[in-house]
């Protein structure tokens, strides 16, 4: 049951990941932006301005909206996050304000919206544009990447738990020194702590300002947590043939 | 019938010998009576330390057996349920669950990044970036990406600002 629920924790946690990608309603904007490809496309009068600059104010505020939405989905996801630590509350924290932040700007800017003119609302794209790249997908692709790393912990005290209730039941059969068994155990201990020392090192990276390292941190961090089971099931086999359980 | 009735009313009338109920008189009222007497204060003291040391022993077992203490895990009984290969299997699925996910948001993100640096031209997209280009006057690439396999197309934001910021 403890295992099936794990198993749930984790599939339930993979459909939250799956589905952060996928656009509100707010974000279906395809049919101003098809008409403005066409309106772009022919000879300009004065009629096709004034539609071009209504289609563009049009595009704008449904952006503007899609932008707000998608920022407060995401610091959602963060605030359903279950944090144990000071240090990663503490983070939470830092990322939370950063979203309230962008979307303040956001908004700000779609009050602005009205009183642009064609040039205006092409510096706000502009503006907004590189918003998004120096700032919200850093911000979006840095709490991706802590959701995922607390996530782990789990897996993390679980793997710990499991080595320390192993090594009490072979304490039980005063195994002599260099058995089998002993050596193996050695190995998991050895894996565990080089996946914690990875798993750490991934946290140290997240909260440094480049982010290029964290994820194969974490992807390291955790086969070699997977590792460590291997070698679990390897001392499962043995004792089920040398110890009388 | 009339003879069993008539000696079953005889029956009242059957007294004692005489000398047996002198006899167990005299044994009766020879037997001692033990009178209650007040508890001294040596057995007030004996009963509390018997209850108390019964009471402490009880504690310390327990403290021994619930406790992590190395004699507790001599007294506990024995759990090979740690070296159960559907825990271990369950938690290195959960595992390989993780990087699965990270492998498939890698995936995602270089998919989403080569889309928009790549001119898509397959039969199942539609690039209205060329309708921009014709008549635009800058020469950088935007590739707005309308899916066609979808109920209702969709355009990232990025590339509406992209298009919109000229």
């Amino acid at each position: 049951m403890k295992a099936f629920l794990l198993l749930l924790t984790f599939l339930t946690g993979s459909v939250i990941s799956l589905t952060t990608t996928v656009y509100a309603a707010e974000c279906e904007f395809s049919g101003p932006i098809e008409e403005l490809a066409t309106i772009q496309s022919k000879p300009t009068t004065r009629e096709q301005v004034l539609r071009e600059l209504t289609l563009r104010k049009t595009i704008l505020n449904e952006l503007t909206s899609c932008l707000v939405k998608e920022t407060q989905d995401k610091e959602k996801s963060l605030k359903a996050t279950t944090l144990a630590s000071p240090e990663t509350k503490a983070y939470a924290r830092w990322l939370e304000n950063q979203f309230v932040e962008t979307v303040s700007f956001y908004e700000f800017k779609k009050t602005q919206i009205n009183d642009l003119g064609i040039e205006g609302s092409k510096d706000l794209a502009k503006e907004m544009l590189d918003r998004r790249r120096t700032n919200d997908r850093i911000l979006f692709e840095r709490t991706n990447l802590f959701i995922t790393w607390n996530q782990n912990q789990e897996l993390f005290t679980l793997g710990y738990k499991r080595l320390n209730d192993i090594t009490a039941t072979l304490e039980v059969f005063d195994l002599p020194p260099n058995h089998e068994l002993g050596k193996l155990l050695i190995d998991a201990k050895t894996a565990l702590e080089k996946a914690n020392k990875l798993n750490l090192e991934a946290w140290e990276s997240l909260k440094s300002s480049n982010q290029e390292g964290t994820l194969p941190l974490i992807k390291s961090s955790l086969e070699t947590l997977a590792e460590s089971y291997k070698v679990f099931f390897t001392i499962s086999e043995e004792s089920k043939k040398e110890l009388p359980l | 019938m009339d003879n069993l009735r008539e000696q079953l009313s005889q029956l009242k009338n059957i007294q004692p010998d005489q000398g047996f109920s002198t006899r167990s008189r005299l044994a009766i009222l020879s037997t001692s009576q033990e009178t209650p007497t007040p508890l001294t204060w040596k057995q007030v003291a004996m009963g509390i330390f018997e209850y108390g040391g019964a009471l402490a022993l009880a504690a310390v077992l327990f403290v021994v057996i619930a406790g992590n203490t190395p004699i507790g895990k001599m007294l506990a009984p024995f759990d090979a349920g740690s070296l159960n290969s559907a825990h271990l299997q369950a938690e290195a699925e959960a595992i390989d669950i993780q990087i699965k996910l990270l492998d498939f948001d890698s995936y995602e993100e270089i998919s989403a990044s080569a889309a928009r640096s790549s001119t898509p031209a397959t039969s199942s997209t539609k690039n209205i970036s060329k309708k921009s280009q014709t008549s635009g006057s800058t020469n950088e690439t935007s590739s707005l990406i309308v899916s066609e396999e979808e109920t209702s197309t969709t355009i990232l934001p990025d590339d509406a600002l992209l298009l919109l910021s000229r």
